[in-house]
């Protein structure tokens, strides 16, 4: 009988991982072919009349773009294999390097910004539930669809319009104050300040760190405040929840024991959906506080109309989706055993 | 037909509209207003805005909200208000052939899939999977950037990139909706009578994808706009000098910078106001379809505080200690003791003896439950329902009382209301006392602690009635210590250990997750967590209505011998008078939310007094049954129960005093009671007054003249 825990849990990560293959190898597919057989030459769009026709020529046949499709295709394949992205056209930089200059700053501020948006998702979402119908709910309900509501970047540039330029409490863009970056571990400003006791790094990241963050995390935390109520109310008045009442089980402990905590186990599965939002978000949250991650990358390319490298920052976005939505999966399998054995 | 099937339609709706919550109702209102407006304006663009989208002649330059430019005037010197107007056009353009792209595709995919089946189905559904899992924007720019090069930055361009993150959507309810109506046996039966395929198709996906529609354009729609807005901010929204939102306040980034304000303000407010009153459009959709979250809660009734202290159990005289822990064997092999019939594990069975009558109880002993004309109202679109009216009811200790009758007459109403669980719209009136102390009069923190410590509730579906993320055994240690704080863990677990071993569910198991168990030994499990704090009542509510017939065979003969030797009250709700006959030492017979006969089980089943209850006994299936009977009629509307006895209506003896005078439960010289006035006492007004009914009657021996009142 399957009934030990650990065992069961490692054959479903097995599983997991067998399932991601394909999800991950159709990601890849759409993005060469999205970017590779729309009509038109890549170069030339890229680089227009800045280069001599030899030099496009030079060019293409150094990407390869000059073979037959297929060979492209499975040499992308390769290449990504490898950890390879490509070199972009208008810097001629590798983009895997790229990606490890500007990928931590983006992770900073995602993990920022899920603390922020669960938070508050969390605590108004438990809390409408809990008050249903009552001012309270209706507040929170409200708040969660205009937070939903409001882009992003509309928020990034109001919030900076108050707290900066009126208030100047806080900077409009940049990741710290120049000159102070702490001595690199993680590459995570944050944890690498406080492991090396850089107080000063610290506040300064801090500082930089909020807006963006609670740009983008109160955005998400609307989604969060209209899912934990809604699953809230459904444990609210689930069957077990019902049936503790009735054995005498004090309010306090129904609704956080039972309701709240059955209420959650979606939500982690949740998060891991909006984390893919997340991404989304922080390319505009990052384009407006100049936050210098992989989103600001990627739109400098996009402005500049640097095919290649919109390519190696895509098949990479893939990449972390298909490796978040893995580990989330597991996350939740651990967290409710049922979630192994179906 | 069709007009009687679309008025038939209204009314359903004008139903549905009624009974949702009026905050939902209103957030509809206000999010269609919204909607509405912008819609207008959209259509009305010109006549709106002063200026053109692109006009800049004799605008100046940067200046602030004024008369004739009530939202200012940009760097470029556009009129920013005209700007959100036309903006406002272009995103309904986006939206609606974004929508049109979207199911454009994933409408025939989705049949295709759906129809198909097989690897087509499974390719298709995994490459939708994979669209869905990336970020939305990313894919929409990817796709924007691809277009660019071919068909340029248009409305459809831009509307084709938005549509890819919809597609995923379409297609999945498109073929879910084929595959189960593939599955459907009415489906097959119409492929039978000859209908071609595209003919069930168009009846029966199209029109249940019709209605799932709302939801998923509304909530689309409103994600639409933001996408749009997103990549115009990027740089890859719809050409330039076209008025979007996104592109305009990408513009009006080095403005704020330098405190113009205005010039990002507006047409981020306009997103924030359309995008609002189109989700709450769609959420109140979502919310009047979606009947989950219908509400559903629990209401204490009105309590009055009192100082009744509520003495605490013995802690240390476990409930089931004659049972020995290991009892079932070693090994949790539960199965093989499921296997095993309960009256071979428990071999010293006492002999079934009937209790004596409250007469014959001993002196100054207290009823585990005196039910003293309990009133439960139920508040309903329609008006108040009294759903349980004027019951009577007394269990003694050891007493096991059967509540029969059909369903919807209260049954469940009133085991509910007697632990004090019921909806929220709902009121009780009357009084319960549990072993001498009344639950109506307790404050909402004592009648807590009387749930559970003095009465236990076991539910009828045991599948769902354990926490899921709980253990076994902590749902144990959590009661006990609710109740009995001072009881430490490892003593609860030994307590949960033992009532589980009375419930014959092996000790070893204790640790494991409510879904390691099947419905009988949750169910087992459910009862041994309501005696395992010694309750004097225990009351069933259909335990075994949900199981198979050995093992509901097996959990009534456990609960039977529990409430003998822990001698406390049962009541045992159910509609199966096998059951009453097998366990119960009195039966109360429950009509339209009265108790119309209660008598000792031996009496009721050799002489059912009231009509009602002769045609339940005659309708149930015996050795002897001849002739299946069945009570013609239903049961009165309780939102207007008519005046007096409640079963005229469907009594083969009714009378003409049945329809004037409401009879009352009177004693019979057997030891049962009755509310019929073809026996004496029905009458309050002219007690031992009995009435004869026209033809025959059963249950008294004389035969006096039919249609007289006789006086006895």
């Amino acid at each position: 009988m399957a009934r030990a825990g650990g065992g069961s849990l490692r054959t479903y990560v097995l599983v997991r991982l067998v399932l991601a293959v394909p999800i991950l190898f159709i990601l890849l597919t759409t993005t060469f072919l999205l970017l590779r057989v729309a009509p038109g030459d890549p170069i030339t769009a890229t680089l227009g009349d800045r280069v001599s026709d030899v030099r496009a020529a030079q060019i293409r046949k150094d990407l390869g773009l000059d073979r037959p499709l297929w060979r492209q295709y499975i040499s992308y394949l390769g290449k990504v294999g490898q950890g390879d992205f490509g070199n972009a056209i208008t810097t001629n930089r590798p983009i895997a390097k790229t990606i490890g200059d500007r990928f931590p700053a983006t992770l900073e501020l995602t993990l920022a910004s899920m603390v922020v948006a669960v938070g508050v998702g969390v605590l108004l979402g438990a809390a409408s539930a809990r008050f249903r119908d009552t001012p309270l709910d209706v507040g929170g309900r409200l708040l969660g669809i205009v937070l939903y509501a409001a882009p992003i970047f509309w928020l990034g540039i109001m919030l900076q319009l108050v707290f900066s330029i009126k208030l100047h409490l806080l900077p409009t863009g940049g990741r710290i104050a120049p000159f102070s970056e702490p001595r690199t571990i993680t590459h995570l400003y944050v944890v690498d300040s406080i492991l090396t006791g850089d107080w000063a790094a610290l506040g300064s990241t801090l500082r930089y760190l909020t807006l963006p963050a609670f740009t983008l995390g109160i955005v998400i935390g609307g989604i969060f405040i209209r899912l934990v109520r809604v699953n809230m109310l459904q444990t609210l008045k689930s069957d077990y929840v019902e049936a503790a009442r009735a054995r005498g089980i004090p309010e306090r402990a129904v609704v956080f024991r039972h309701a709240f905590k059955n209420a959650l186990v979606p939500v982690v599965t949740i998060i891991g959906l909006q984390f893919a939002l997340l991404l989304s978000g922080a390319v505009l949250t990052e384009a407006t506080f100049t936050w210098p991650g992989l989103g600001l990358s990627l739109y400098q390319f996009l402005q500049n109309r640097d095919y290649t490298a919109v390519q190696g920052l895509v098949t990479f976005y893939a990449l972390f989706v298909v490796a978040v939505s893995l580990l989330i999966d597991i996350i939740s399998a651990w967290v409710d055993p049922r979630i192994r054995f179906s | 037909m069709t007009a009687t099937r679309s008025s038939a339609r209204r009314v359903r709706y004008r139903n549905l509209w009624r009974s949702t919550h009026p905050t939902a109702r209103r957030l509809i209102v206000i999010g269609s207003v919204i909607t509405a407006v912008f819609l207008v304006a959209a259509i009305a663009a010109s006549l709106v805005a002063p200026y053109g989208q692109a006009d800049f002649k004799g605008i100046p330059q940067l200046q602030p909200p004024s008369w004739s430019h009530p939202f200012g005037t940009t760097n470029l010197r556009y009129d920013v208000f005209s700007r959100v107007i036309y903006g406002t056009r272009l995103a309904f353009e986006v939206v609606a052939l974004s929508t049109a792209f979207a199911m454009g595709i994933g409408v025939p995919l989705g049949l295709l899939a759906g129809y198909a089946g097989r690897w087509l189905d499974r390719v298709l559904v995994l490459v939708m999977d994979a669209m869905y899992a990336f970020p939305s924007l990313l894919l929409a720019i990817v796709v924007a950037f691809a277009l660019r090069r071919y068909v340029g930055q248009g409305v459809p361009a831009a509307a084709l990139a938005i549509s890819v993150i919809y597609v995923p959507q379409y297609f999945r309810v498109v073929r879910n909706h084929t595959l189960a109506v593939r599955e459907e046996t009415f489906v097959e039966a119409a492929r039978a009578m000859g209908a071609t395929r595209s003919t069930i198709i168009r009846k029966y996906v199209l029109f249940n994808v019709v209605q799932s529609v709302p939801v998923i354009f509304t909530v689309n729609a409103a994600d639409a706009i933001l996408t749009l807005a997103g990549l115009g901010f990027l740089g890859y929204g719809v050409r330039i000098p076209a008025a979007e939102w996104g592109y305009d306040i990408s513009r009006a980034i080095s403005d704020a910078a330098n405190g113009f304000w205005w010039t990002s303000l507006f047409p981020g407010l306009a997103i924030l106001f359309l995008v609002t009153g189109l989700t709450l459009v769609g959420e109140g959709i979502n919310d009047i379809i979606n009947p989950l979250l219908r509400r559903r809660g629990v209401a204490l009734g009105t309590v009055v505080p009192t100082a009744v202290g509520i003495p605490s159990g013995q802690v240390e005289t476990s409930p089931v200690v004659d049972i020995p822990i290991d009892a079932t064997g070693e090994g949790g092999t539960l199965d093989a003791v499921a296997a095993v019939p309960v009256t071979e594990l428990e071999p010293v069975r006492p002999a079934r003896s009937r209790r004596p009558p409250e007469a014959d109880r001993p002196p100054g002993e207290l009823p585990s439950l005196e039910v003293r004309d309990i009133r439960v109202t139920y508040g309903s679109a329609r008006g108040p329902v009294v759903a349980v009216d004027g019951v009577d009811l007394t269990i003694w200790p050891g007493e096991s009382v059967g509540l029969v009758g059909e369903s919807g007459c209260g049954k469940s109403t009133l085991g509910r209301a007697i632990v004090g669980v019921l909806p929220e719209e709902s009121s009780v009136e009357g009084r319960v006392v549990v072993a001498g102390d009344d639950l109506r009069e307790m404050s909402a923190a004592e009648l807590r602690r009387a749930r559970g410590e003095r009465v236990a509730l076991v539910f009828q579906e045991p599948m769902t009635r354990l926490d899921p993320l709980q253990r076994v055994e902590d749902h144990f240690v959590e009661t006990i210590r609710a109740h009995r704080p001072e009881v430490k863990k490892r003593e609860a677990r030994r307590m949960a250990r033992h009532a589980l071993a009375a419930m014959r569910i092996p000790p070893t198991r204790a640790r494991n997750y409510p879904h390691e168990f099947s419905g009988g030994m949750r169910q087992r499990i459910m009862i041994a967590l309501g005696i395992v704090l010694d309750p004097e009542l225990v009351i069933a509510d259909e335990p075994t209505t949900s199981l198979d017939v050995i093992v509901e065979a097996q959990i009534l003969d456990l609960l039977d011998d529990l409430r003998r030797r822990l001698d406390m009250g049962l009541l045992l709700i159910t509609h199966n008078l096998g059951i009453v006959a097998e366990t119960c030492d009195r039966v109360a017979v429950m009509y339209a939310g009265k108790i119309v006969e209660l008598a000792p089980v031996d009496v009721l089943f050799a002489s059912p007094k009231h009509p009602y209850a002769q045609g339940l006994l005659a309708s149930v299936i015996s050795l002897d049954t001849v002739k299946l009977a069945s009570i013609p009629g239903s049961p009165p509307d309780l939102l207007h129960p008519p005046v007096g006895c409640r079963f005229a209506e469907r009594c083969p003896f009714a009378m003409e005093v049945c329809h004037r005078v409401e009879p009352v439960r009177a004693r019979l010289d057997d030891g049962g009671d009755v509310a019929c006035h073809m026996f004496p006492g029905a009458d309050p007004s002219h007690p031992g007054q009995s009435w004869v009914p026209q033809g025959r009657r059963r249950g008294l021996d004389d035969a006096p003249v039919p249609g007289e009142p006789v006086d006895q």
